[in-house]
């Protein structure tokens, strides 16, 4: 606790300010970036940190992964350089999950300090974005087969982007140079420098009115806070010991599924989280660094137990997860982590699934992971090469009260999609269908969210695609009876006579001009069981065509008369 | 003899405002709100004016109406039956719309039910690709199937959006030629409505404008017939758009989505017109009511515009005015968090219970609980006596609340108006700092209810040096329909890099745009109003998705415009980002038009308050202030009774039918010639 006495009046005003800075920093982040990716899919967030690097606020606005970029940042920069050595206007810029900088080599971390009047370092104001491209191996720099951190692009250690203000160009220019991408990685920086720029204007405004002393008695209590609420949600909630078990898809490289289990254990006013019975870490991006696993864990406490809770490092004194290095979900330096947001799906389903035991009424069904694709080649139009990438969402497990929300993406991931229109205008790709595809959701009592059909026609030449996919080999299962979701599916030209259906990953296949790449993403599942679906839903459905009249026979038992359902189980009682 | 009428729909009231222009004799009322028929509240409200004013109905030469009906239809999903015919692939853009959840860490809220329910999205074989090539023909015979199939389930109206119809509008104008041939129902393309590039945002903006219109043309109608026939009046009606400017009902009818934003866009206008009396250029309305407060900044008299917006979830993208809403205002409801924290809003009290002290069973704490345990509101005197507060159960509720957070209960509710004050500066630091815009250089113009108890306190937080208290706060509404210009936009996007286009051709496709908005309903109604045109370019360093408007004066050719319009826009980046590219490439995104003809009052006939004969009397009570704490011989004043030059010292409260005044130790207030009150620290 505090040794001062905060006004709890006085904290408000304080928060409600500091998410304010953040939140302006982000807007400016996203309205002054060049890539597809930061400025139509908002694959960005902005936090602030205290002056010893403990997270302080973080808005929602951004994307839930990146809670766990930045986190470590301020330490690791502190270690490396003389604090002494530091001047206002200076900035940090790594994109090394090793070094406390992001979840994966794609992510671009800036952080500046903010001085008060005597000299000291009281605040950071940091932000993060997605790079579509940073170099490495293959495109976009994250493919399922990278086996080492070196392959997945260029690796800056945290070193100073501006000094006193001033941008340092050697640094753009090795970020620039090792991009496919450059200009738009030069874009999206200045506008990271800008971004905390803004955001930094409006934290020193803060510092200056309440002095040093002050303000990090009002950051201290606000951790405090954070703490003090999720603990009072807690002592709400009976004490117990749950375990839920579920499978990835494998590692990617060759492997079978592989088993994830989670013990979860709560007594009085913390949590505990045990993953420590895990594989060895994968000679694959496969990996999930400790940063994008924590975030995963506190997304799905926060959107179960407290989608109230304000975000920072208090919860870190009430949540413990434990890990053993050396595994998938702790992985040693050089370990590549690219493709770490897909598994961090069925980590979110397996945390969901415990708390779902230990709250009931927030039992929800596993979530229909997204998939991502990843594009090369030459845009014919202006001859110059290109690369981007997408990610398409599936659906949410159905809940307690609901059915799952169709086509959204869920847990710790969060971009966008990209307009169909901007998408086109920026890459010699055409999109010829989007769609939420029929039948893909798990059936129940609540059926699960559908998941999403995406129809691209490539329009560039020399083009390779690499993915990154999750529930394409182990369905997402449903809850208490409830039915699991549909698997996810790359084809290769669709309903023609060359049609060819892909593996789950793969990096750098070659495409022609003309050819048709087709993702359905999995639907989540479904919750209760499926006789206690009413009649009129599964007209409803039909109706509206999100599931075919043979797969409501088949899945529901029913009978269909025109729109109309009929149980044939009723009817034999009758 | 001539009479001015505006007349403003809310949730609660309809606000009428009068001016007898022979005599300046101004008459306001309000009638409940009629939510079955919201015409029927209309017309009963302009007969009592009439009637109060003992003039005939034929003398009214200017009757202008904003309303909420085409917001509520959103809300209320009472609007028409609507089908969407869409490019083949594609009918889901609606409800997939941006693949995130509404509230990303809340399973609890769900996706907004589209306007259109699936079965009645449909697709039809077309296709325009991104530089505006037509790759395939619109297929008119599955449009002819489509529409005989959709004849079948009783629609009303149909919205068309195909995917980049903005860098290509033949397919869409030929599926509206084939839709408008085949059958009487409202029709509308996307690229008509929101000629944009984004395709879900086009497609909300399209699909909300036809399910509001049939509904909204009905309206309209009735209201226009029961104006004519029952009240008399003859007076064509103007509608209040979300562009801050009248159209004649037939543009509404016409495309209704751009009156989506009326009553807070209504209030800004008037408090310009106001402003502009008192040569004030800069400044900040905050319009502080029961539920929440709308904040807008206006620059050289002229509002600021902002394109995005969500009615029910769903994006309405029309040309509006940039005003930012948060949930603060005298009902927000205090409360305690599970960490202890105490919070203001966004919930309200509403008026029923309302606040502890409205005595109506209501026990939550709310902020108008802090101004009356504060001393600053008058328990007897809301509303000139009309409604009365109880200070007793304002002490136990804040009492309570106190205790939870271990503080005294003056602590608490001070605390109190410091978080909802916070939210207030939250919403002005949206307007102006993330605008560019400095606060220090603006005056404060509080209205609603509540806004001039807060003024002083939100003025020093943001160092602004002029507040402005209007004559009739409780009005502004209603008296912006009065003072608003007529007023269409256009827009197109064409992307052209600066480089290379020169002044001549930006010149032709300003004229293009301009020639269709001459074509518009209001303009072909109004041929001889003495229409302007403003012209402005969003622009963008190339690379980025986010444009910044820069104005261009196409009536004048200087021959080195586009050095002008580079320059200007490397300043308004700079300004609002804090960094400028001059050497980065340039592009132009979209043009946009916005023709105006002068039709409303001018400020010299604005309402001025009746001052009494009889001197200044004040009473005295003791009222609570930040930094200085209770004073308990605070004078009170009454409004009245302050004739023109009047200065008061603070610490004082000078009161009025609908608002009270705060004036804190560190400001001091004075009457100015039209009557305002201008509060200035000392």
């Amino acid at each position: 606790m505090a040794t001062t006495k905060i006004d709890p009046a006085h904290l408000e005003v304080t928060r409600n300010y500091l998410i304010g800075a953040a939140e302006e920093a982000w807007t400016a982040l996203k309205r002054t970036a060049y890539s597809l990716n930061i400025k139509e899919r908002g694959d960005c967030s902005a936090a602030v940190f205290d002056g010893k690097g403990e997270m302080i606020a973080i808005p929602p606005s951004g994307v839930p992964l990146h809670q766990g970029s930045m986190e470590g940042l301020v330490q690791r920069v502190s270690k490396l350089y003389d604090p002494a050595t530091i001047r206002p206007g200076d900035m940090f810029v790594t994109n090394d999950p090793y070094q406390g900088g992001s979840t994966h080599t794609p992510d671009y971390c800036v952080v500046a300090p903010i001085f008060s009047s005597d000299g000291t370092i009281v605040a950071h104001i940091a932000n993060v974005g997605h790079h579509a491209d940073v170099g490495g191996r293959v495109h976009c720099s994250t493919a399922i087969d990278n086996e080492s951190i070196f392959e997945e692009g260029v690796l800056i250690p945290p070193v100073r982007l501006c000094r006193s203000g001033e941008i340092v160009q050697e640094v753009v220019q090795i970020i620039r140079h090792n991009s496919r991408m450059p200009t738009d990685r030069e874009g999206d920086i200045q506008a990271q420098v800008a971004a905390n720029r803004v955001g930094g204007r409006r934290l020193q405004e803060l510092v200056d009115r309440l002095g040093p002393e002050l303000f990090q008695s009002s950051t201290d209590a606000l951790l405090d806070y954070s703490e003090q609420r999720l603990k009072s949600r807690l002592r709400e909630i009976p004490d117990g010991r749950w375990e839920a078990l579920d499978h990835i898809d494998g590692d990617g490289v060759g492997s079978e599924p592989l088993l994830v289990r989670l013990i979860f254990e709560k007594r009085g006013e913390s949590i505990s989280l045990d993953f420590t019975d895990a594989p060895r870490q994968f000679k694959s991006s496969r990996n999930i660094p400790p940063t994008a696993l924590r975030a995963t864990v506190y997304t799905v406490l926060r959107t179960l137990v407290d989608p109230g809770m304000h975000l920072n490092g208090g919860i870190h004194r009430v949540v413990k997860i434990v890990t053993e290095p050396g595994t998938w979900l702790d992985p040693q330096h050089p370990s590549a982590v690219g493709d770490r947001a897909a598994p961090c799906q069925v980590i979110g389903d397996v945390v969901a699934s415990c708390v779902g035991q230990m709250i009931p009424d927030r039992m929800v069904a596993a979530i229909g992971s997204y998939q991502a694709w990843r594009f090369a080649g030459i845009d014919p139009r202006t001859n110059q090469s290109y690369t981007n990438y997408e990610s398409v969402a599936g659906g949410l497990g159905a809940t307690t009260f609901a059915d799952g929300m169709d086509g959204v993406r869920g847990w710790s991931a969060g971009s966008m999609n990209p307009p169909i229109e901007a998408f086109e205008q920026e890459l010699p790709i055409i999109v010829r269908r989007y769609e939420l595809a029929i039948d893909s959701s798990g059936a129940g009592k609540w059926r699960g969210g559908l998941g999403m059909r995406r129809d691209l026609e490539v329009r560039g030449l020399e083009t390779r695609v690499n993915t990154t996919s999750m529930r394409q080999i182990i369905s997402p299962p449903g809850a208490l009876g409830g039915q699991a979701g549909q698997t996810a599916q790359f084809v290769l030209n669709p309903e023609s006579d060359r049609e060819q259906a892909l593996p789950p990953v793969f990096t750098n296949l070659e495409v022609a001009y003309g050819d048709i790449i087709s993702v359905r993403t999995p639907g989540g599942g479904g919750l209760g069981n499926v006789d206690e679906r009413p009649q009129s839903m599964i007209e409803g459905d039909v109706v509206d065509g999100y599931i075919s009249k043979d797969a409501a026979c088949d899945v529901y038992e029913v009978r269909l008369e025109g729109d109309l359902v009929l149980r044939e189980r009723e009817e034999v009682r009758q | 003899m001539a009479i001015s009428i505006g007349f403003d729909i809310g949730g609660t009231f309809t606000d009428f405002a009068m001016l007898d222009q022979d005599d300046g004799r101004w008459i306001f009322t309000k009638i409940r709100t009629t939510p079955d028929d919201r015409a029927v509240a209309c017309l009963e409200g302009v007969q009592t004016l009439l009637a109060e004013a003992e003039r005939p109905a034929e003398t009214v030469n200017y009757l202008a109406h904003g309303s909420t009906v085409v917001t509520n239809t959103i809300i209320e999903r009472n609007g028409a039956k609507t089908a969407l015919i869409t490019t083949r692939g594609f009918r889901d853009v609606l409800e997939i719309r941006r693949q995130v959840m509404p509230n990303r860490y809340d399973v609890r809220v769900p996706k907004p039910q589209p306007l259109v329910s699936r079965p009645l999205r449909v697709e039809v074989s077309e296709r325009v690709l991104a530089d505006g090539t037509i790759e395939q023909r619109l297929n008119e015979e599955e449009l002819h199937t489509l529409l005989e199939q959709l004849k079948e389930q009783g629609i009303e109206s149909i919205a068309i959006s195909f995917l980049h119809s903005y860098a290509n509008p033949t397919n869409e104008d030929r599926a509206l030629a084939i839709v408008a041939d085949h059958s009487d129902w409202y029709v509308c393309t996307s690229h008509d409505v929101l000629n944009e590039f984004r395709e879900y945002e086009r497609t909300s903006t399209t699909v909300a404008n036809a399910y509001v219109a049939p509904p909204m043309q009905r309206y309209l109608d009735r209201l226009e017939r029961n104006l004519q026939d029952q009240a008399r009046v003859v007076a064509p009606l103007l509608i209040f758009q979300s562009n801050g400017g009248v159209a004649p009902a037939s543009q509404t009818k016409a495309l209704p989505i751009a009156s989506v934003l009326s009553g807070p866009a209504a209030g800004v206008m008037a408090a310009g017109a106001i402003a502009k009396q008192s040569n004030l250029g800069d400044f900040i309305s905050l319009d502080m009511g029961g539920t929440s407060c709308d904040v807008a900044l206006v620059k050289d008299g002229q509002p600021t515009f902002a394109y995005e917006q969500e009615i029910d979830g769903w994006p309405v993208r029309t040309p509006r005015l940039d005003i930012h809403t948060v949930g603060a205002g005298g009902g927000s409801i205090a409360w305690v968090d599970p960490g202890g924290l105490l919070r203001v809003g966004p919930q309200s009290a509403g008026a029923d219970p309302g606040p502890a002290s409205y005595g109506k069973g209501g026990e939550n704490v709310a902020v108008t609980d802090a101004n009356v345990v504060l001393g600053r509101l008058n328990p007897g005197y809301l509303l000139g006596g009309r409604m009365s507060l109880n200070r007793k159960l304002a002490d136990q509720a804040i009492g309570t609340l106190a205790e939870s957070l271990d503080m005294d209960p003056i602590q608490a509710a001070a605390g109190i108006l410091d978080v909802v004050n916070s939210t207030m500066v939250r919403a002005i630091r949206v307007v102006s700092v993330e605008r560019g815009y400095d606060p220090r250089e603006f005056a404060l113009l509080p209205f609603g209810g509540a806004g001039s108890l807060h003024a002083c306190d939100l003025a020093r937080e943001m160092g602004m040096r002029e507040i402005v208290v209007p004559p009739y706060p409780g009005i502004l509404a209603a008296l912006g329909l009065l003072v608003s210009d007529l007023r269409v936009d256009g827009s197109v996007t064409r992307r052209l890099r600066l480089s290379e286009v020169d002044e001549a051709e930006l010149v032709h496709v300003f004229r293009s745009v301009e020639e269709g908005l001459r074509n518009s309903a209001a303009v072909r109604t109004r041929p001889e109003a003495g229409w302007w045109a403003a012209y402005s370019l969003d622009m963008r360093y190339l690379g980025q998705s986010f444009e910044l408007r820069v104005p261009m004066d196409v009536e004048h050719p200087s021959g080195n415009s586009l050095e002008r319009l580079a320059a200007a826009f490397d300043q308004t980046h700079d300004q609002i980002y804090g960094f400028a590219t001059p050497q980065a490439a340039k592009e132009i995104v979209a043009f946009r038009i916005s023709l105006q003809a002068p039709s409303g009052l001018s400020s010299d006939q604005l309402p001025r308050y009746p001052i009494a004969n009889g001197g200044v009397e004040a009473t005295h009570r003791p009222v609570f202030f930040h930094n200085v704490g209770m004073v308990e011989e605070c004078p009170v004043f009454i409004r009245e009774q302050l004739p023109l030059g009047t200065r008061i010292d603070g610490p004082a409260v000078i009161e009025q039918m609908d608002t009270t005044t705060l004036v804190t130790p560190d400001f001091s207030a004075e009457v100015d010639p039209h009557t305002n009150l201008i509060l200035r620290p000392c």
